[in-house]
Order: C-alpha cells, then structure tokens, then sequence
C-alpha cells in the first residue's frame, strides 16, 4: 500500500469482518434461522486463517513474507476445499464458497508474483505490479468479506462459472 | 560516538563537543532521534489482507557508543 497506516486500517476491517461473518453464521446455525455449514465453515476458516498469518508474521515488512502469506492462502485454500469434501459434499456450490475459493486463489497467485519480483529478482522500488498487488488484495479480501456475510452472487461470479462450465460440457 | 553503515564509518559525534554542562541529557537524546528516524522509514507490515509492500532496504545501522 502507498500509504502504510490505510493499509493497517483495512487489513484490520478485513479481520474484523472475518469474525462477524462467523459469529452471524454461529448465531443463525445455534438459533435455527439458517444452518448454513458451508458458510459457516469458509467464515471460521479464513477468520482463523487471517488472525494466525498476523500472529506470526513481524511487524516490519520483508520481501520474504510474500512467501510466508503464499503458503497461508494455499493452506487456507486445501482446508476449504477438504471442508466440503468432508463435511457437505452433497450440497451444491453457494456463493460465499466460490467467492473465497476465488479469492484465495487470486491472493495467492499475486502473493507469488511479489515473491518472485521483491525477493528473487531483487526490485526495491514500487511499480505496476506492486501498485496491482495492493489494490487488488484490498478488493479481493473486502468482496471475500462481503460475499461470507451476504452469501449472494453480487458479482454475478457464479452465473460466469456456471455460463462457461455449461458451454464446455455442451 | 560512531555510527556505522556497512562497516564504514559515516560519522562521528564527539560528545564533549555536543554535551553541555547546561544540558546534560541532550546528547543521548540526538542518538535515540537518530535512530528512530531510520527505523520509522522501515514499512508497516499491516498484515495480509492490508496490501502493503516492503519499502526500499536500507544500510544496517550500527550504532557505537564507543564503550
């Protein structure tokens, strides 16, 4: 982020909405209003995910954390995908899983590219990809966000994964 | 005192010439800015989901008082 503290104030919004999402999925799960596993599962999930990257990571920012946060989200990507395929299996794909499964997935492949770019190559100067990188991992986690306290496709996600899986199998 | 910047010698601070009988505190107060001020160009990691980047590295700073 091209100003540190912002950066700090959404990385701390970002968590924060990881666990009211998981405590609203607790509360409809213990009060009947929706048992929801699948959302409850991907909230729990990403909030512990979050809160332990941020446990053990130091304070000053090295190149080698990208790869520490790389690993974060490839873990905290397995663990959601064996979540479904150990505990609701049968039920169909919601849009909070596809959403995170997405997320995750784009986290990880920028998290990557700013290994490889600020640790192996050796860039120490901000440019495109870095300005990208920050951007992007704002809207990704915000929609991640969003996506597990809503569980809608406002982004129309779904119909596009569905839209193209059905024109591959036709 | 000296202070290093890989292994060079990048200054020297005699502190007789800084420290006065008037104000008997003042050098160790010019060594901590010294020092904060270069700590604080190091970036805030903020965590994973706050987007924010290492800034650009800077020399390891030795400080000697010279002990």
């Amino acid at each position: 982020m091209a100003y540190d503290y912002f950066g700090l104030s959404i990385g701390a919004l970002v968590i924060w909405g990881f666990f009211m999402a998981s405590l609203l999925h607790v509360s409809f799960y213990i009060l009947a209003v929706n048992k929801n596993v699948q959302a409850l599962a991907c909230a729990f999930i990403l909030a512990a995910s979050y809160s332990l990257s941020d446990l053990t990571t130091s304070v000053n920012f090295e190149s080698i954390d990208f790869a520490i946060y790389f690993v974060y989200d490839i873990v905290t990507l397995a663990i959601v995908i064996m979540s479904r395929h150990f505990f609701y299996k049968c039920d169909s794909r919601q849009p909070c899983y596809i959403y995170c499964t997405l997320g995750l997935t784009i986290n990880a492949m920028l998290f990557l590219a700013m290994f490889i770019d600020s640790h192996l190559l050796g860039t120490d100067e901000p440019w495109a990809l870095w300005y990208f990188y920050s951007s992007m991992v704002n809207i990704v986690d915000l929609v991640m966000v969003g996506a597990l306290i809503l569980n809608r496709d406002f982004l129309g996600l779904q119909l596009i994964s569905r839209k193209v899986l059905n024109i591959k199998t036709t | 005192m000296n202070i290093f910047i890989k292994g060079k010698t990048m200054a020297n601070l005699n502190i007789k010439n800084i420290d006065s009988s008037k104000s008997a505190g003042k050098t160790k107060t010019l060594s901590v800015n010294v020092i904060k001020s270069l700590a604080s160009l190091k970036a805030i990691s903020g965590g994973r989901a706050s987007g924010n980047y290492p800034k650009k590295r800077f020399p390891t700073i030795i400080v000697d008082n010279g002990i």
